[in-house]
């Protein structure tokens, strides 16, 4: 409470001194109202389930932008919004709070609290009114924890010809979250099942490369993150340990009976990621991203290395753009097999200890953030007026093996759910 | 005869009274400070969507109509090849990325005369019909 407070009194500070010093001063503002439900009784991506939520969607957000000088300017985001680390509290964060230096037409160096502007959406990614869906496909935009960082970033423009040509640098510290949800733990082991969120942070170097040609854009982007876990550790492997001929378990714990597991809680992220905005024939427009995220220093324990993409096909026809879209999130082979082998990994119950073993397996299956899933959503958004737009759109997604976005409780598996969603939600910018 | 010249007469004041405004709503003219030089169409749209910010070494400030001004309208389909919605739209965007916002706001013609003419590097649009002398027309 006392760290809300002191935030919302640093807001309002910067927010009150931009007038005194700047030139220009403009402020604006966004919102999202957002209604979503699915047919599952356990939560879907936090929130969603058979109850239905405005939780998963909504968020508001204000914004000052002032011109100091002639060259630089100041931006300030004030949003609130569910919180990033609790699945019951909303908070206050300052997604923007940088100062931009523009001596040219082709150079702008900004720093402070940035966005990673590594996809086509992720540095308006609150923004409703500026994308085309009901909600950007998690199975890319889940790519990294957060997408806020504080640091530096540096662009040079080139607009040869008809293209408009971006090549963004930038470096930084980050802190984000990762969701885990685990269907068992022992607690014994100082593990309890549940939900919580786990802590990642480190510094990152990244560059994007952005190509706009009339209305198409396409983008490239490049990431390297050396980032620590608060609490969770991986095993760099988890030894086999065989108890009688046919059974066994994995020691995922230097405090189970084994030979001992070498376990780490730093993980070097390299994601690249690759994204288009192309206008058709016939008014038609398409939007796809691709993002391939690789953790190293991290042998098996891990789901952290996946690929993630979507395809989107849309047609404005006056205010209504209707659209279609099939999105895909799988980790690696490498991954997929290690979950399956913890999850099966059962010692029969006259084994002394057994619980705590059993309960260890799950619980390392499912921290290991393993995902394999498929989505296809139809949907629509229509234009009410300058700035607000209503939005609609069904989706179904379906898991493979497992997804660590569905929260499944103890005895069953989220593999092979199937998960409708409906999804309605008001957008306004002004 | 007297009654066919009237009826000529009036078809003639008819046709000049549609042709006359039409003539004159074609016409946007950009003028800038007297410092600035002479701008080309694509300098021109860079300029009012953000991307160009210096004109031979002059800082440039562009400045718009008010939404819903008929001038405005006209300057945003024929320089900037968008209507108001894909207008508003592209800086709602830019603005939320982080890269700024659009131009300033004059409340009218004179406004912009008056800005154009005593800030420096400050460019806008008005009717050609509102062209005085001494105003230094970039682009038409």
């Amino acid at each position: 409470m006392n760290s809300l407070i002191r935030l919302v009194t640093l807001c309002v500070a910067t927010l009150a001194a931009v007038p005194v010093v700047a030139d220009d001063l403009r402020w604006s503002g966004f919102g999202t109202v957002g209604y979503a439900r699915s047919g599952n009784e356990f939560r879907y991506q936090r929130f969603i389930d058979s109850d239905g939520t405005l939780t998963r969607d909504s968020l508001f957000g204000v914004q000052a932008d002032a011109v100091l000088t002639p060259e630089v300017s100041a931006t300030v985001q004030v949003r609130l919004a569910p919180a990033g680390n609790s699945d019951e509290e909303w908070n206050v964060r300052l997604p923007w709070a940088f100062l931009s230096w523009r001596p040219s037409n082709e150079l702008t160096v900004r720093g402070g609290k940035l966005r990673i502007p590594m996809l086509l959406y992720s540095e308006n990614i609150d923004v409703g009114t500026t994308f085309p869906f009901a909600r950007l496909p998690i199975e890319i935009y889940s790519i990294l924890p957060t997408w806020d960082f504080y640091g530096l970033s540096v662009g040079r423009n080139w607009m040869p010809g008809n293209l408009d040509v971006d090549l963004d640098g930038f470096a930084g510290w980050a802190h984000g979250t990762w969701r885990v949800h685990l269907r068992d733990a022992p607690p014994q082991l100082g593990v309890q099942p549940g939900s919580w969120y786990e802590g990642i942070s480190g510094a990152f170097v990244g560059a994007i490369l952005t190509v706009r040609e009339a209305e198409s854009r396409y983008r490239f982007a490049a990431l390297a993150w050396d980032a620590q876990l608060d609490t969770l550790q991986f095993g760099v492997d988890y030894p086999y340990v065989q108890v009688a001929p046919g059974v066994g378990y994995y020691q995922v714990d230097n405090r189970l009976p084994g030979p001992g597991v070498q376990m780490k809680d730093r993980i070097r992220f390299y994601t690249l990621s690759a994204g288009l905005e192309q206008e058709l024939q016939a008014g038609f427009r398409l939007v796809g991203e691709l993002a391939w995220r690789r953790s190293e220093r991290i042998g098996l324990a891990s789901g952290t290395n996946s690929l993630g993409s979507y395809l989107a096909l849309l047609k404005p026809i006056g205010s209504w753009t209707p659209y279609i879209y099939g999105a895909a999130l799988r980790s690696s082979d490498h991954a997929r097999t290690l979950y399956s082998s913890l999850d099966r990994s059962r010692l029969p119950a006259a084994v002394p200890g057994a619980a705590v073993v059993n309960a260890s397996q799950t619980g390392a299956a499912d921290s290991a953030l393993v995902f394999d899933q498929r989505t296809v959503a139809l949907g629509a958004t229509y234009a009410v007026g300058r700035g607000q737009v209503v939005k609609a759109e069904w989706q179904r997604t379906r898991i493979g093996l497992v997804s660590a976005f569905y929260d499944a409780p103890l005895g069953v598996s989220s593999g092979g759910q199937k998960i409708d969603v409906f999804s309605l939600s008001y957008n306004f910018a002004f | 005869m007297r009654r066919e010249r009237i009826c000529g007469l009036l078809l003639l004041a008819l046709i000049w009274s549609l042709l006359v405004p039409l003539a004159h709503a074609g016409e946007v003219v950009l003028i800038g400070h007297p410092a600035l030089p002479r701008l080309d169409r694509e300098t021109v749209e860079r300029i009012f969507t953000g991307k160009v910010v210096e004109v031979g070494g002059i800082r440039v400030t562009p400045i718009d109509m008010p939404v819903g001004d008929a001038v405005r309208n006209r300057f945003l389909v024929r320089w900037l090849g968008k209507d108001e919605e894909h207008y508003t739209a592209y800086w709602t965007v830019r603005r939320y990325v982080g890269k700024g916002v659009p131009p300033q706001e004059a409340a009218n013609t004179a406004e912009v005369i008056r800005l154009v003419t005593t800030r420096p590097g400050c460019i806008g649009y008005i009717d050609e019909a509102e062209l005085r002398a001494g105003l230094n027309v970039v682009a038409r």
